[in-house]
C-alpha cells in the first residue's frame, strides 16, 4: 500500500515543569486538575488579570511544595496581613531551589520577602546583639 | 472576580450533592448582577438550642477579596451566642479577621466554620457577655434555656423592655 501525505496538523499542549531534581512528578489523584490556592484557577492557565498564560503569567513553586502563579502569590504576600507566609500551609513562603521555572523570580521574591517581614523582627535581632555584645 | 464565578458554581454543586454541607440551606448572590454581595442559610446544628432554628447571614465581598475576608453577619437580633453580637448580628471568628485569614478559605468554608462556632461557644472572646458567662460557668442548661428564649422573642433587657 502506498500512502501519501498532503497536509499535516501538528498539535502541541505544554504544562509547567514544577517537579524539582527531588521531586519525581505524582499522578494526579482524583482527576482533578491542580489549581492555584489563590484565585483557583488552573497552574497552566492565568492568574485573573493576565490574558495569555505561559511566560506572561508564571508559575512558581514554594519551599512547602504549594503552587502559585507569580503574581497571584506576590499579591498576597504584599499585603501587610500575610506576613510573609504560604496562604496553604502558614509556614515562611520561599521559593523551592532546583526548579527550573523558579530561577528567573527568585530576585523578584526575596525583595518581597525582606518587605514581608513582621515589623518586630528586626528590633528582635538587634536585641539580641546587644546582649550578645554585653555578654562578650 | 472570576474566582468568584468559580466559588459560585463549586457551591451550587456542593450544596446539592456533599451530605458535609447539608446544613448549609442556601449560599448564593442576592442577585446575579451583584456578585459582592451573597447571602446565607443555616440550620442549627443538631442537639443544640439552635436545633430547629434557622439562621439568615448576611455577606458582603470586596474588590480585595480573596486577598482580605468576606465580611459576614448574622441577620441583626437574630443569633443569641457568646461569640455574636445580637443587636448587629457582628461575629467574633478569627479566620474572618484579616490577620488570621487567607486565600486558601473560600466562602463556603466561611459559612462551614460559622454553624461548627454555633455548635462550639469560644467563652474566650465574647460579644455577649451574660452568654459566655454562662458557658464559662459550664451551667449549659441555662445556657440553653437563655438562648431558646431569646430565639423565640425574648426580650433583651431594659432598653428593648422600656420601648413596650
Amino acid at each position: 500500500m502506498l500512502l501519501e501525505f498532503t497536509k499535516v496538523y501538528p498539535v502541541f499542549s505544554w504544562s509547567w515543569d514544577i517537579c524539582g531534581d527531588d521531586n519525581p512528578p505524582k499522578e494526579n489523584e482524583g482527576g482533578e486538575e491542580d489549581v492555584c490556592g489563590i484565585c483557583r484557577v488552573s497552574y497552566n492557565g492565568t492568574c485573573p488579570s493576565c490574558k495569555f498564560p505561559g511566560d506572561d503569567c508564571p508559575l512558581v513553586v514554594g519551599d512547602c511544595n504549594h503552587n502559585f502563579h507569580v503574581h497571584c502569590i506576590q499579591q498576597w504576600l504584599d499585603t501587610s496581613t500575610a506576613k510573609g507566609l504560604c496562604p496553604m500551609c502558614r509556614q515562611p513562603f520561599s521559593l523551592k531551589r532546583g526548579v527550573a521555572i523558579n530561577e528567573c523570580q527568585m530576585d523578584r521574591l526575596a525583595k518581597l520577602l525582606i518587605h514581608a517581614q513582621p515589623p518586630g523582627l528586626s528590633d528582635d535581632q538587634d536585641l539580641m546583639m546587644e546582649q550578645e555584645f554585653v555578654v562578650r | 472576580m472570576s474566582r468568584l464565578v468559580k466559588e459560585y458554581v463549586k457551591i451550587a454543586d456542593a450544596l446539592k450533592n456533599d451530605p458535609t454541607f447539608s446544613h448549609i440551606l442556601t449560599l448564593a448572590p442576592v442577585s446575579d448582577e451583584n456578585l459582592h454581595k451573597w447571602e446565607a442559610t443555616l440550620t442549627g446544628p443538631p442537639e443544640t438550642a439552635y436545633n430547629g432554628h434557622k439562621f439568615n447571614l448576611q455577606i458582603d465581598i470586596d474588590d480585595e477579596y480573596p486577598l482580605k475576608p468576606p465580611r459576614v453577619q448574622f441577620q441583626p437580633q437574630t443569633a443569641p451566642h457568646c461569640n455574636v453580637e445580637f443587636d448587629s448580628g457582628r461575629i467574633c471568628l478569627d479566620l474572618l479577621e484579616a490577620n488570621h485569614w487567607s486565600p486558601a478559605w473560600d466562602l463556603l468554608h466561611c459559612i462551614h466554620a460559622i454553624w461548627l462556632l454555633l455548635a462550639n461557644p469560644e467563652p474566650d472572646s465574647p460579644l455577649d457577655i451574660d452568654l459566655a458567662c454562662l458557658v464559662r460557668a459550664k451551667d449549659y442548661t441555662a445556657h440553653d434555656a437563655l438562648v431558646k428564649y431569646y430565639l423565640n422573642g425574648g426580650s433583651r433587657g431594659p432598653a428593648t423592655r422600656s420601648k413596650r
